[in-house]
C-alpha cells in the first residue's frame, strides 16, 4: 500500500513536472550559468595577461567571417561586413568622406572611422584592434623603431604642413625657414621681433602626430620645439585654439586650413594647392592607408574606393592632393 | 506515513538546498569578482610599472619622452596645486551653500536649488571641458593676460565638477544633527547663526572635511576637463602663478598614450604614473572613509 504510494506519487505527473523537473532545471540552469560566470572570469584572469590574444582572436573570427562574405560576394555580388578605420586626423577628413559615399554605395557595408594621431593608428592596426590605420608618416621613418613587417602602406594622397596664426594677427605674413625654427625653439619669445607687441604663445602637436613629424623634418633641422609649447592633440584642436588665441602660433595640415586661421608664407610663397603642385612651396608628405597582411575583400574594395576617381576627387575637394598629380 | 511524508520533504528541502546553495554562489561570485577586478587591475598596474618605478622616476625633474627623461616630481607637484586649488575654490561656495540648504533656505527655494545642483552632475566632463574651451579660457586671457589655458581655468572647471558633490554630501552631514542638540541650542537663547556655528558645524565636521577629501579624490582623477583646459606645456614644470600653464599626471597619459611604444620605457613610466595617481586617490580616499566612520561612531 504504502508502495504504491510512493510509486503514484513519484510518477504523479504534476508532481514530477512541477516539482522535480522545474526544480532540477532551474537550479541546473543557474549552476550553469555560475559556471559560464566562473569561465568568464578565469578567461578574463587568463587573457588579461595576454590581451592582445583576445583580440587577434576576434580578429581572426572576423576576417574568417570577411572571408567567408567574399566567397559568398563571389555568387552575390555584394559587399557586406564591418570596416573599423583609425589614426591620422590628417587622413580623417578624406577617409570620413569616402566612407559615407562607400556605405551608401555598398549598404550592407558599417564602416566606422575615428581619429587617434598617426602613430596610434600605426599601433593600432599592428595589433589587430582596427582593420585599416591610417597614417599621415611612412613606415620606414626612423620614429619608428621597429614597424611590423606584416604591415602594407597603400599611398592614396599628398599633403603639406602649413605655418598659421590668428587672422588678426597683422604682424607677420611671411617667415623665413630659419625665423619658424627660431620662434618655434624658444630663441624668438615675443612678437615685438616682428613689430608687434606680447609674447608668443607657440602651440605644438602631440609626439605621434604625423603633422609634427612633417614640420620637424622640414623646420626644426637644428634644434627641438621649445618645451613650453602647448601640446594640441588633434588638428581640429590645433586649429581651433590658433583660430581664438590673438598671440597664437601653430602648425597645420592643409587640408584644415580655412578662413578662421591665417597661413603664414614661407620664404615668399603662400602654402596653397597650386603652389604645392609645383613645387614652389616645398613642404609635402604622403598619406597612407595601412592594413596588416595582403587587404581582405572589403578593405581591398575600400582602398580601391579612395584610389579611384571620385576618391581622388574627394582628395581635391577636402584640400589635399591627388596623388595623379605627382605622377 | 509520517516516515514518508518525511522522506519527500526531505528530498525537496534537498533540492531546495541545491537551489539555495547555487544561488549563493552566484551571489558569492558576483562579489568576488569586483574584488578580483579590483586586484587585477592593481596588480597589472604594478606589473606593467614595475620596471620604471624607481627613485629617480618619483624625484626626477624633467618629464621629456623624447629625451629618455621620465621624471614626474613636477607632475606631481602640479597636480596636487592644481587640485588643492580647486577644492579650496569648492570649499568656499559649497560648504556655506549647504549650510544655507541645511539650515536657512525655505522650501521653495531649495526645491529650485536642490536639483539645479543635482543637475551638474549629470554635465559630462568633456561637456565642461568645451566650455572651458569657448569660454573660460577666453575670458582669462582677456582679463587677465597670458595665454588662457591655465592652472586658474583647470581651478574653475574642476570647482564647478566637484561642487555638487561637497554641497550634498555636506547638507547631509549637517542634517545629521539630532534635532535635539539643535532644539536644545536655541531654546537656551542662541541665535540660529550660532546655533550653526556652535552647534551644527562641529558636529557635522568630520562629514564635510569627508566630502571635501572625496572631492579632492575626484578631481585628481578628473582627465578630459583638466586637458583641455590646462595648456600641457612640452615639458612639465610646476606652475609659478595662477596663470601659468601645467601639465597633470592624467593629461601626460593621455597626451602621450596614442604614440607609446610598447613595451618601453615610456610605456612602463606611464603605468608608474598612473600608479601613483592611485595611489594619492586611494590615500585621499581612505583617510574619508575614516572620517565618515570616526564621525560615526562619535
Amino acid at each position: 500500500m504504502e508502495q504504491t504510494y510512493i510509486k503514484n506519487i513519484r510518477h504523479h505527473p504534476c508532481d514530477k513536472q512541477k516539482g522535480e523537473k522545474q526544480m532540477s532545471w532551474s537550479s541546473l540552469q543557474k549552476t550553469f550559468f555560475a559556471l559560464i560566470l566562473l569561465a568568464i572570469l578565469v578567461l578574463g584572469v587568463h587573457n588579461t595577461w595576454t590581451m592582445s590574444n583576445l583580440t587577434s582572436t576576434v580578429y581572426t573570427m572576423q576576417s574568417t567571417i570577411d572571408n567567408l562574405n567574399s566567397m559568398l560576394g563571389n555568387y552575390t555580388q555584394r559587399l557586406e561586413g564591418y570596416l573599423t578605420i583609425a589614426g591620422s586626423t590628417t587622413v580623417l577628413p578624406i577617409i570620413q568622406t569616402c566612407a559615407n559615399l562607400f556605405m551608401q554605395e555598398n549598404p550592407g557595408v558599417v564602416i566606422s572611422v575615428s581619429g587617434g594621431g598617426s602613430g596610434h593608428g600605426i599601433s593600432a592596426v599592428s595589433a589587430g584592434y582596427i582593420n585599416i590605420g591610417m597614417s599621415s608618416k611612412n613606415l620606414t621613418t626612423e620614429q619608428i623603431t621597429d614597424p611590423d613587417p606584416d604591415l602594407q602602406p597603400v599611398a592614396i594622397a599628398l599633403d603639406s604642413v602649413a605655418i598659421i596664426v590668428h587672422p588678426t594677427n597683422g604682424f607677420v605674413d611671411d617667415l623665413t625657414l630659419e625665423e619658424v625654427e627660431m620662434i618655434f625653439n624658444g630663441t624668438i619669445t615675443d612678437w615685438s621681433h616682428f613689430g608687434g607687441s606680447g609674447e608668443i604663445h607657440v602651440y605644438t602637436r602631440e609626439a605621434g602626430s604625423g603633422t609634427l613629424e612633417c614640420f620637424e623634418k622640414f623646420f626644426m633641422k637644428h634644434s627641438d620645439i621649445t618645451g613650453a609649447a602647448s601640446e594640441k592633440t588633434s588638428n581640429g584642436e590645433m586649429k581651433a585654439t590658433i583660430a581664438s588665441d590673438p598671440a597664437g602660433i601653430g602648425f597645420l595640415s592643409v587640408g584644415y586650413i580655412d578662413e578662421t586661421v591665417n597661413p603664414l608664407k614661407i620664404d615668399g610663397v603662400e602654402p596653397t594647392v597650386a603652389n604645392i603642385k609645383t613645387g614652389a612651396y616645398k613642404i609635402k608628405r604622403w598619406l597612407f592607408l595601412i592594413t596588416k597582411g595582403p587587404p581582405t575583400k572589403i578593405e581591398q574594395a575600400f582602398i580601391d574606393f579612395v584610389l579611384s576617381s571620385q576618391g581622388q576627387e574627394i582628395v581635391e575637394q577636402q584640400g589635399y592632393l591627388p596623388l595623379e598629380w605627382f605622377q | 506515513m509520517v516516515n514518508l511524508e518525511g522522506k519527500g520533504g526531505m528530498k525537496r528541502e534537498g533540492q531546495r538546498s541545491l537551489l539555495e546553495k547555487a544561488i549563493e554562489i552566484i551571489l558569492f561570485v558576483g562579489a568576488l569578482s569586483s574584488i578580483i577586478i579590483v586586484f587585477l587591475i592593481i596588480a597589472y598596474m604594478s606589473l606593467e610599472a614595475y620596471p620604471a618605478l624607481n627613485l629617480d622616476f618619483l624625484l626626477g625633474w624633467f618629464w621629456d619622452p623624447k629625451k629618455e627623461m621620465f621624471g614626474i616630481f613636477q607632475i606631481i607637484v602640479s597636480t596636487l596645486y592644481v587640485g588643492v586649488g580647486a577644492i579650496l575654490i569648492t570649499t568656499a561656495i559649497g560648504v556655506p551653500t549647504a549650510i544655507f540648504l541645511a539650515e536657512f533656505c525655505p522650501r521653495n527655494v531649495r526645491n529650485v536649488i536642490k536639483p539645479s545642483i543635482e543637475l551638474l552632475v549629470g554635465i559630462p566632463t568633456i561637456v565642461l571641458g568645451f566650455f572651458g574651451l569657448m569660454v573660460v579660457i577666453p575670458f582669462i586671457r582677456d582679463n587677465f593676460g597670458g595665454w588662457g589655458t591655465s592652472v586658474l581655468a583647470g581651478w574653475m572647471i574642476l570647482a564647478i565638477m566637484s561642487l555638487p558633490h561637497v554641497i550634498s554630501i555636506s547638507e547631509d552631514a549637517l542634517r545629521a544633527v539630532p534635532n535635539s542638540y539643535k532644539e536644545a541650542a536655541l531654546a537656551l537663547g542662541a541665535t540660529r547663526w550660532q546655533t550653526v556655528k556652535k552647534v551644527l558645524l562641529p558636529y557635522a565636521k568630520t562629514g564635510i572635511l569627508a566630502s571635501v577629501l572625496l572631492a579632492l579624490g575626484r578631481v585628481m582623477g578628473e582627465t578630459m576637463a583638466v586637458t583641455m583646459v590646462i595648456g600641457n606645456p612640452r615639458v612639465a614644470w610646476i606652475p609659478t602663478s595662477i596663470l601659468d600653464r601645467a601639465k597633470v599626471l592624467t593629461s601626460t597619459i593621455l597626451l602621450d598614450w596614442s604614440y607609446v611604444e610598447i613595451p618601453s620605457m615610456h610605456y612602463h613610466s606611464l603605468f608608474g604614473i598612473g600608479l601613483v595617481l592611485f595611489f594619492i586617490v586611494a590615500l585621499i580616499d581612505v583617510t574619508a572613509t575614516y572620517m565618515v566612520k570616526r564621525g560615526v561612531i562619535k
